[in-house]
């Protein structure tokens, strides 16, 4: 079984709760596809380093999961398919021996995930462009 | 942290080829930081991390300036492109 973590940029007008429900959804798709779902989370709202469309900023979402590779397919099926989602992009991250051991890291890297991403707060990184500061468009 | 001899460059092209040696800043070659530090884990979603490899204009920092070794100017390479995609990180600042 083989580890993966896909991040997934959606459309800025979800609410946390509207996101939230989101990631639930992904992870039921990871597991109706015979995946095992280590962590899940909802990466707040941010500002895009550049335009996607005519979006300015994004959701960010975070999957790690352990699959052979069909949660992969199927995941990224409906991702391609869903026009709330702007981006994603899907990383090996390596292999799993037992889902147990891997389970056992998780808090570890929710720290970790928590300590790049901050808590839903919106941050930018990279240019600082003189963009309206307000949400909507 | 911005690195000394990044301003210099395009204007020391083509100028006194002759003197070229004597011309050369003398720079130590500096030791790979991600070498040096293996608790530095780089990865597409640690900007903080990968912003000390690109420059302001967003472009990726030439090994020669930043002292990486090959392999970990490969990794660097990998994350920033994979962060560019996210738009974690811009491809240019020419754009908008
Ligand atoms: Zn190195």
């Amino acid at each position: 079984m083989m580890e993966y973590e896909t991040t997934i940029v959606a459309q800025p007008d979800w609410s946390a709760d509207q996101s939230r429900q989101f990631c639930e959804r992904l992870t039921q798709i990871v597991e109706r596809t015979g995946g095992v779902v280590f962590l899940n989370r909802e990466l707040g709202r941010r500002r895009l380093a550049y335009r996607i469309g005519k979006q300015t900023r994004g959701c960010y979402c975070y999957l790690n999961y352990g699959s052979n590779g069909e949660a992969v397919a199927e995941l990224e099926r409906v991702l391609r398919l869903d026009e709330a989602v702007l981006r994603y992009l899907t990383v090996q991250v390596g292999s799993v021996v037992s889902v147990e051991t891997r389970r056992a890291k998780v808090l570890e890297d929710e720290a970790r995930l928590a300590h790049l991403f901050g808590t839903g707060s919106e941050v930018t990184f990279g240019m600082d462009e003189s963009l309206p500061a307000a949400g909507g468009t | 942290m911005r690195r000394f001899r990044e301003e210099k460059d395009g204007k020391e092209k083509g100028k006194g080829k002759g003197k070229a040696a004597k011309r050369r800043p003398v720079t130590r070659r500096r030791a790979c930081r991600l070498c040096a530090d293996t608790k530095l884990i780089l990865d597409y979603k640690d900007l903080r991390l990968l912003q000390q490899f690109i420059s302001e204009r967003g472009r990726i920092i030439p090994r020669r300036v930043s002292g990486n070794c090959a392999y970990h100017q490969r990794t660097v390479g990998l994350a920033v492109k994979r962060a560019r995609l996210l738009a974690l990180l811009p491809f240019t600042s020419m754009q908008h």
